[in-house]
């Protein structure tokens, strides 16, 4: 029983650190609080769920859901956060806000107030390991998962791509002077990392089966409290903080049973690293360590 | 007046108090606060909580309210001291989820159901009608616009001005930081509590959705639509984003998806707002004499 709560932990968390680590990505180079990130998720869940329904792949549904994540993604560096980046954060954050808002409703708009689902046999096997049961969708979205952090470690930690990231994040100015094209960097990196948003979507509604405009609503918000206790701008901070995060909601719901609402955890989770190490996770992992 | 009207004119006064009181925080000292409606929701809680429960009479139930919900805003202002701008504002989006799932999971708090029965005004033993109502309403928004102006000209003011320039400097300069801080929390969210004080007796039923994050936003938006640190701005904001739903009501479906589009529209044309520093109406103004 527990040893089950842990796996389902793992996977909610799995794709929290999905949506997340586009979001410190993010955060770490234009230090703008990216809400309308949950925006893209969403839409890369309506783009794939639809072009399954047309293609009948789902492998084509991820490229199709990543793409149009990556494309959304760029567009709203390019349009609305690059001319903002002279101003105080709080007017991104606000333009942030409305453009979340703007997303959510032309979904809405679009295709409809109501629930759309995946064809029912699509992930319906069950595998039964000892006396563990893994569904099928859970095997996939712990694979997808697995696969695509795995290419986020390898993009940013082994490629020249990422070593320029590293010098854009930690000093633009500085960056540009030794010959990195910072608007290029920045352009790759929302293209990167809204992949992974749109993915999630995909994802989140492959696995509940369900898909709605304002799915995006918790993660959005939820997305902000795990990278604040990841540290903020630190990419793998946020991968702990969602495995973390995902494991506490699925453990005191499903074993402690905590009155209070699931989607409230995070933010506790947050105050309270915020008030005794306000570094984030991976100090306190350093601070053991030593 | 048609009970429409008073009702509509009622709402206005109520979010342009919530309005000029965020932008004490916002606009003044500089403090990003996503949870404005945390600090509403205190006020009518105690005061609901006093009137129904404990049977205190109208304006002692008021004192206390603005009492109570001072001393929560000094305490929720605390973390301001310790994070800046970027993680106050998730800080506070956190209080906000948190103070909504306390008073919507507890049932000391009335629960999911909400309180009700909360009374109106009396005047020599006689209920107030709706019209008196708003004349009261209104009285207090004049008070409001009062102390705004005249922390505005004060010492704490100019005070805060400094802090919001540059925290370091004002520092240096003799100015302490956390006191003019904690000050306009405090200030902040006593004119919040006013003006829950005022919804819960108008509406005479509250249940803790009245109070949620988007709420907070849109009180936010007000602020920053409006142009943050000024006077005008926050009414004219206030204003705005309560009409637009009445104007739009023929094309309500569209409402958030227009109301989203003009955060972002707003924020990446005319981040100063309609009357901030370098707004539209001043240029429009200066456009007509010339």
């Amino acid at each position: 029983m527990l040893f089950q709560q842990i796996i389902n932990g793992l996977i909610i968390g799995g794709i929290y650190a999905l949506i997340s680590m586009g979001l410190a990505l993010v955060y770490g180079i234009l230090r703008i609080i990216h809400v309308a990130h949950a925006g893209v998720y969403v839409v890369g869940a309506y783009v794939g769920l639809y072009t399954f329904l047309l293609t009948g792949s789902f492998i084509f549904a991820i490229f199709a859901s990543m793409t149009a994540g990556a494309i959304l993604g760029v567009i709203i560096q390019q349009y609305v956060y690059f001319p903002l980046i002279k101003h105080s954060p709080i007017i991104s954050l606000i333009a942030s806000i409305g453009l979340f808002i703007s997303l959510e409703e032309s979904m809405r708009l679009i295709f409809g107030p109501y629930i759309k689902s995946f064809p029912k046999d699509l992930f319906n096997g069950e595998y039964h390991i000892g006396g563990l049961v893994i569904g099928q969708s859970q095997l996939m979205v712990l694979f997808t998962s697995i696969a695509s952090i795995t290419l986020i470690w390898y993009v940013t930690q082994k490629t020249r791509f990422g070593l320029a990231l590293k010098a854009v994040s930690q000093d633009m100015d500085i960056a540009e002077t030794l010959g990195i094209n910072s608007k290029k960097i920045i352009f790759t990196a929302f293209a990167f990392g809204s992949a992974f948003a749109g993915l999630a979507g995909l994802l989140v509604g492959a696995y509940f089966n369900s898909v709605f405009s304002s799915m995006g609503d918790v993660p959005a918000y939820k997305a902000l409290a795990i990278i604040v206790v990841g540290g903020m701008s630190n990419i793998w901070g946020a991968f702990w903080a969602s495995l973390l995060i995902g494991l506490i909601e699925t453990l005191s719901i499903g074993i402690l049973s905590i009155p209070l609402p699931r989607n409230s955890l995070a933010f506790i989770f947050m105050i309270l690293i915020l008030l005794f190490k306000p570094e984030g996770i991976m100090e306190l992992f350093r601070g053991l360590r030593k | 007046m048609s009970a429409y009207l008073t009702t509509l004119l009622i709402t206005v006064g109520i979010y342009i108090i919530l309005a000029l009181s965020l932008n004490i925080i916002v606009g003044y000292a500089g403090q990003i606060s996503l949870g404005h409606a945390a600090f509403w929701a205190i006020g009518a809680y105690s005061f609901a909580m006093l009137t129904t429960k404990y049977s205190v009479s109208f304006i002692e139930a008021a004192f206390i309210a603005i009492l109570i919900t001072t001393a929560v805003g000094v305490v929720l202002g605390l973390p301001s001291l310790r994070v800046r701008e970027d993680f106050l504002a998730i800080t506070t989006i956190g209080i906000n989820f948190i103070v909504q799932a306390i008073f919507n999971n507890i049932n000391y708090f009335g629960g999911a159901m909400g309180i009700g029965n909360i009374p109106f005004p009396l005047l020599n033993g006689k209920m107030f009608s709706s019209f008196e109502f708003m004349l009261l309403t209104y009285l207090f928004v004049v008070v409001t616009i009062i102390i705004s102006y005249a922390f505005k000209r004060s010492w704490s003011g100019l005070a805060s001005f400094a802090i919001k320039a540059d925290e370091l400097a004002a520092d240096v300069s003799g100015i302490d930081p956390k006191r003019f801080k904690i000050l306009a929390f405090a200030i902040g969210s006593a004119l919040a509590g006013l003006a829950g004080i005022l919804y819960a007796s108008f509406m005479g039923f509250i249940s803790a959705n009245d109070f949620s994050f988007p709420v907070s936003v849109t009180i936010l938006a007000m602020v920053m639509v409006g142009g943050e640190n000024t006077i005008t701005g926050p009414i004219f904001g206030a204003f705005l984003l309560v009409m637009l739903p009445e104007v739009f009501r023929p094309i309500h479906d569209y409402r958030m998806l227009l109301y989203g589009l003009l955060l972002v529209l707003m924020m990446r044309f005319q981040p100063s707002g309609f009357f901030g520093e370098k707004g539209v109406v001043w240029k429009l103004i200066k456009i007509k004499k010339s």
